[in-house]
């Protein structure tokens, strides 16, 4: 993988494994962010939602705000990931495979690779431990491909802040 | 509308007041520590979201990370809660507090 800038737009160079990669995750997120409310996992609904709103005490017309803004946050992402999947696709077995990203696309990219860190890692429950262990971690295993989803988008996300910065 | 803030029902008729008009600049915004977010991307959400300069964002992204939270502005109730819903779409763990 690597990085650079045509323009004002960056060129993500991908190997043909990323590529695919990339696009799973994508479409993932897309089904993920179709889900109403209360379809999402208990523990991604309290990563999402201020923690006195998910206790008892939380008030109704606070929940259904989150809920609101929950929703239109989804729909955008769902769209963006959409196409996203959909263009990566369209790169399928090419032998130079340069992804495009628009300038005004930047900020969405590195919010919506990052929710997929978040939510990977709070569904499979990796600790601080499991990130600092990555390479050492045999015993783990069960843990091993999300791991590797996680710190393959850490590593997206550092490049194209380097180069975008 | 609050959110994860700690209020006071008994505050003086000039701080609502202050409140009223935007002037009561004492809600912290407070960014927590977490696993998973990196350095990096938590240092160019304080500039991108809050404005920082890339010293005063590295400054409170590493007291984020050593201390566990950073006060990261201290608002008005409205600009405050902008500064939440913001920092909280990038995926920070953030809540607002009010101060003295």
């Amino acid at each position: 993988m690597n990085i650079t800038k045509s323009g004002r737009s960056l060129l993500i160079h991908l190997h043909e494994s990323e590529r695919e990669l990339l696009s799973i995750i994508f479409c993932r997120l897309e089904q993920q962010y179709k889900l109403s409310g209360a379809e999402w996992e208990d523990s991604l609904q309290k990563l999402w939602m201020p923690a006195d709103l998910i206790t008892a005490g939380g008030y109704e017309e606070e929940r259904e705000y989150w809920e609101e803004h929950r929703a239109e946050l989804s729909s955008e992402r769902a769209k963006l990931s959409f196409t996203w999947a959909k263009s990566l696709d369209e790169l399928r077995s090419l032998k130079n495979i340069q992804w495009r990203i628009e300038p005004e696309q930047v900020e969405n990219l590195l919010k919506i690779l990052n929710d997929y860190r978040l939510w990977t890692a709070c569904l499979k429950g990796l600790t601080e431990q499991d990130m600092q262990d990555f390479d050492q971690s045999v015993e783990k295993s069960h843990k091993q491909q999300a791991l590797l989803e996680v710190n393959f988008l850490a590593a997206l996300i550092e490049f194209i802040l380097h180069v975008d910065g | 509308m609050t959110r994860n803030a700690t209020t006071f029902p008994d505050q003086d008729v000039k701080v609502k007041q202050k409140e009223k008009f935007g002037l009561d600049k004492g809600w912290c915004v407070i960014v927590w520590n977490d696993h998973i977010n990196t350095m990096t991307y938590v240092a160019h959400v304080f500039r991108k979201v809050l404005g920082f300069n890339k010293s005063k964002a590295k400054s409170h992204m590493m007291e984020v990370h050593v201390q566990g939270k950073s006060c990261v502005a201290k608002e008005n109730r409205e600009k405050a809660e902008l500064y939440w819903e913001q920092l909280q779409a990038y995926g920070l763990r953030t809540t607002l507090e009010k101060g003295d």
